[in-house]
């Protein structure tokens, strides 16, 4: 045995011990160390786990899988026509399931709102009764390849976004963006939410529609998102640029489809007046992409994380349809002026599946512009998604961030190094009222919470 | 003429300029007449036919798709090319963003790729995590020190059969202090480069060593720490051989300290064996232990400040003398009898209040073979053990580091605030004579201790006697001279070790016997 000739050290602990290090020019590097979660046995199984060839292989297989999907955007359809199975007095939700009465405000405002939306009743205490009566069919979009933002409401009237992944051929539903505001999604049912519905379903619908089913092609939304996330765009909390990517691609199919020019420029105005048009695109795409791995064996990556307002729920790919349930978290945030933290709902919607598929809140350090929700400055931003970059299997290759010197955005959220680092992931979402018919108030962010991800540790066998 | 391909890239969307730059590297390389990366939009392709580049199964390609078009040599360099952009694709990470000002990575894995040949690990998380991240630093070939206390046994023993098979050192757990090639590894002092190799399984007497030599202008080559537990007889010295090993072959290292707190007795003359068998002069300290003869190249040492100016005269090829005190006799005698005026007849105890454990150690040793034996919370004898360390009881020692004091508050080397609280009520205390401590500095340590004493000293030093040794040199942090000054201010005679320090307490315990008498 020989002391190394130079000492280059990692420290691991106390800061107060660098000094040393600097005074003597000696190389060293410290990080920010965090316990790692649960007791001696769970960290025993995960390092069962982190040293398991069958692990290894199956997690990279599904970032593979992750990084080759190629979501495609082929159709618009109404949800009774695409998805099978979805009944007459049918309501999908965002989240993990849950029953109505432990249905938070919003999503009570929502799902109330879309019995009103479908005719199911005349007013809000018709709407209310129905629901509790148990008259309606709850279900989470995820059980039928879909999501939703928010609430993540789906009738069976409402127009779906269809994403087909080319790579594997499985397809994926999204509702279509409402705007901001006084919106369903948000738990708002006043008469101008249904009306702006029936809009969308009478006009906005059938005239994608149109202009879809017109394209040889399709548009391939990952190539948008791609483009967009170097526009500024981390496409969960902000999708200007991807909106107006989308906006160019639309007007050449409504300019081919659609004679009317006053139709056409209504159409243009409600995408363009809308700057989070792009999210349900964008959501449908990476859920399409990340049903890719769904029941993957031995994999620990997350196939899904999404919120009902009441509780977050996590699948692994290795688990197959199983979620992984725990009380949901209270976004800290910025609000519009009459609101504050106070107000704030839990954490709620499927727009998690947008940090699952790499983007988002994992994407935060190619949106400067909205740096305000993480802390203020562009280096926080690029801290956070450094950070995600630790609790995730690999750097995506279709998408950079110019910032960080193209480095690709942290992809396949490990359960096994958010345990080992005790990093939890970073999530960025809007934030609703916790009184329903309000609406939304501000948006932030928070952390998924641990103990989903012990929970899905300790029901995991290698197989 | 060179060949030229084409190589379409489905829906993969890149940005022209990224693009652009791996285009203008790969022009750069031998073989290669042009390279051009691009969406295959209609104007990029008008470029690349005018440039004659696009081939025939490009023009369908569609704006989503990247073309890769190069005209090249042969059709090796054209594969070389392409792998270039992939790896270009895919590495398009780390390498530059990894080390920024103000950014620590997250993790263990991120912080190790920053190094450049990391051979070190130092290790203070909880003693409950840090087996496990100790485990991880040897699996990636790193030596390691574990600072943290609280790790079992059994973990310790498994760990340090591991760091054996790979051939790697682990000091630890419960590791105070190393100073591995100069550089000082958790409390530990600055101290000169020479020729003594040291290995200790105590901490704060491995920094008074280290200081002792260091005031005798001599050096040394590395300070390997074991953990407290390592000369225990379930341990039976794995580091301790480790660490002879290393100095044994080390050509740098000329005389070899060991040291330690009583070793478990077969484990001690296990290493008196080795020792024996090495080609250098070892020179040991046991502290408390049964005395053992020198002999041939061993020389057996009763204090740390023995061991450490044993060392230094070995090193220096001087004869070795050991005064009793630095002073002389004459001076020594004019301090106290100033001194014991002070207590103007009430007092008759040694208090003493510490930092460092082995310091307190080596005072006890010391204390008793001036005949006083006092009570402690440390290594003494059951009916010599203090009932409650917060009540003193006749002559008392008290290690202010021990797990009692530190539950729920930094190391008293870090946080003077319980000692200066205890030293102040001792000086209520009409029995106590003397309170005798010691300053701890170095890295680690409070960035000034005795500016954080001054406030209770100045309370206090009309009423007792104060006496301190500083265990650091002129190049820590603090600054040795700076720190005895301050003592000094306040009214504390500050010796040069603690050794003396203690010797000097026993002095004015006999002295103010002598006059009762």
């Amino acid at each position: 045995m020989k002391i190394p000739e130079r000492i280059n050290i990692l420290n691991i602990g106390l800061d107060r011990f660098i000094d040393a290090f600097k005074d003597t020019k000696t190389q060293y590097a410290n990080f920010d160390w965090l316990p790692p979660r649960g007791n001696g046995k769970l960290l025993q199984k995960l390092d069962r786990f982190k040293s398991s060839p069958k692990v290894k292989a199956a997690n990279k297989e599904a970032f593979e899988r992750l990084n080759n999907s190629q979501p495609v955007l082929i159709d618009v359809r109404q949800a009774k026509d695409v998805i099978k199975e979805m009944g007459k007095n049918t309501l999908y939700h965002a989240g993990p399931p849950v029953r109505w009465e432990d249905m938070c405000g919003p999503m009570k405002g929502a799902t109330m709102g879309a019995c009103i939306y479908e005719g199911w009743a005349e007013n809000i205490d018709e709407a209310e009764k129905l629901c509790a009566a148990g008259e309606i069919d709850f279900s989470p979009c995820h059980h039928h390849d879909a999501v939703g933002p928010m609430a993540g409401i789906i009738s069976p009237s409402m127009y779906l976004w269809v994403v087909e992944n080319q790579t594997y051929g499985n397809r994926a539903y999204c509702s279509l963006n409402e705007g901001l505001g006084k919106v369903l999604r948000f738990g708002a049912y006043s008469n101008e939410v249904i009306e702006k519905l029936k809009w969308m379903e009478e006009v906005l619908g059938p005239n994608l529609q149109k202009a879809l089913q017109d394209s040889d092609t399709g548009i391939n939304i990952a190539n948008i998102t791609a483009q967009a996330l170097q526009m500024g765009d981390e496409c969960h909390n902000r999708n200007v640029a991807a909106t107006g990517l989308f906006l160019k691609q639309i007007v050449k199919l409504f300019l081919r489809v659609i004679e009317d020019r006053e139709l056409i420029l209504k159409l243009v105005n409600f995408i363009s007046g809308n700057d989070h048009f792009y999210l349900n695109i964008s959501m449908a795409a990476c859920k399409a992409t990340t049903d890719s791995i769904g029941g993957l064996k031995n994999s620990t990556i997350v196939s899904a994380m999404a919120r009902n307002g009441t509780e977050i729920g996590l699948r692994i790919a290795g688990c197959g349809e199983k979620w992984f349930t725990a009380k949901a978290g209270i976004p800290k945030g910025l609000f519009f002026s009459g609101f504050t933290q106070q107000d704030a709902n839990p954490d709620i919607g499927d727009s998690t599946v947008s940090e699952v598929a790499a983007i988002g809140g994992f994407a935060m350090a190619a949106a400067p512009a909205i740096v305000k929700f993480v802390g203020g400055t562009p280096s926080d931003a690029t801290k956070y998604t450094k950070q995600m970059a630790s609790i995730t299997y690999g750097p995506n290759r279709r998408f950079q961030i110019p910032q960080l010197n193209f480095m690709g955005t942290p992809t396949g959220l490990d359960i096994l190094k958010v345990l080992d680092t005790g990093i939890a992931p970073f999530i960025n979402t809007g934030i609703a009222h916790k009184e329903p018919g309000i609406g939304q108030i501000g948006a932030g962010m928070l952390r998924a919470p641990m103990s989903c991800f012990k929970d899905a540790l300790n029901y995991m066998e290698i197989k | 003429m060179g060949i030229k391909k084409n190589i379409i890239k489905k829906n993969s969307y890149k940005d022209s300029v990224f693009l652009m730059e791996i285009a203008g590297a790969l022009e750069k390389k031998k073989g290669i007449t042009s390279v051009s990366l691009m969406m295959a939009t209609a104007a990029n392709k008008e470029i690349l036919t005018e440039s004659k580049l696009l081939t025939e199964e490009s023009k369908a390609a569609s704006e989503n798709d990247l073309i890769i078009a190069v005209d090249a040599d042969s059709r090796k360099i054209i594969d070389g090319a392409l792998d270039y952009i992939s790896s270009a694709f895919d590495n398009a990470d780390t390498e530059e963003s990894r080390q920024e000002e103000g950014f620590s990575p997250p993790t263990f894995e991120a912080a190790l790729k920053t190094l450049k040949d990391p051979n070190f690990a130092l290790i203070s998380v909880p003693g409950e995590y840090a087996a496990r991240e100790a485990d991880k630093s040897l699996e990636n070939g790193l030596n390691v020190m574990i600072f943290s206390d609280n790790v079992s046994l059994e973990d310790e023993i498994k760990l340090k059969k591991k760091a054996d098979s790979k051939n790697l050192l682990l000091m630890g757990p419960d590791c105070g202090t190393a100073i591995i090639d100069g550089v000082p590894l958790g409390f530990a002092n600055r101290v000169p480069a020479g020729n003594i190799g040291i290995v200790a399984a105590s901490g704060s007497g491995l920094q008074e060593v280290t200081v002792v030599i260091a005031k005798q202008k001599a050096g040394i080559t590395h300070a390997i720490g074991t953990g407290g537990r390592d000369l225990s007889r379930e341990v039976g010295g794995i580091t301790m051989s480790a660490g002879i090993a290393i100095l044994k072959d080390d050509p740098s290292t000329e005389i070899i300290v060991l040291l330690s707190k009583p070793p478990y007795p077969e484990v001690a003359e296990k290493f008196i064996k080795e020792a024996k068998k090495i080609n250098k002069p070892v020179v040991i300290c046991f502290l408390g232990s049964k005395s053992f003869k020198s002999g041939g190249n061993i020389r057996f040492t009763s204090s740390l400040e023995e061991a450490g100016l044993v060392a230094a005269q070995l090193s220096k090829g001087e004869k070795v003398t050991l005064p009793e005190f630095t002073l002389s006799d004459k001076e020594i005698n004019s301090m106290l009898e100033k001194e014991v005026k002070k207590l103007a007849g009430s007092g008759k105890y040694i208090r003493g209040f510490y930092a460092g454990g082995t310091l307190c150690d080596e005072s006890i040793d010391i204390m008793k073979s001036s005949g006083i034996s006092p009570y402690s919370n440390a290594g003494v004898e059951d009916k010599m053990k203090l009932a409650d360390s917060n009540k003193s009881r006749e002559h008392t020692m008290v290690d202010m580091g021990e797990d009692e004091f530190t539950k729920g508050r930094p190391h008293p080397m870090i946080d003077l605030g319980l000692r200066n609280k205890r030293i102040e009520a001792e000086a209520g205390d009409k029995e106590t004579a003397v309170i005798l401590f010691d300053l701890v500095l170095g890295y680690g340590a409070n960035s000034d201790p005795a500016g954080n004493m001054t406030e209770t000293l100045n309370k206090v030093k009309d009423k007792k006697i104060l006496v301190a040794s500083i265990c650091g040199t002129d190049n820590d942090p603090q600054n040795y001279s700076g720190q005895v000054s301050k003592l000094k201010n306040c009214g504390v005679t500050v010796l040069p070790t603690n050794a003396q320090a203690t010797r000097y307490a026993c002095k004015i315990i006999k002295n103010i016997r002598e006059v009762k008498i």
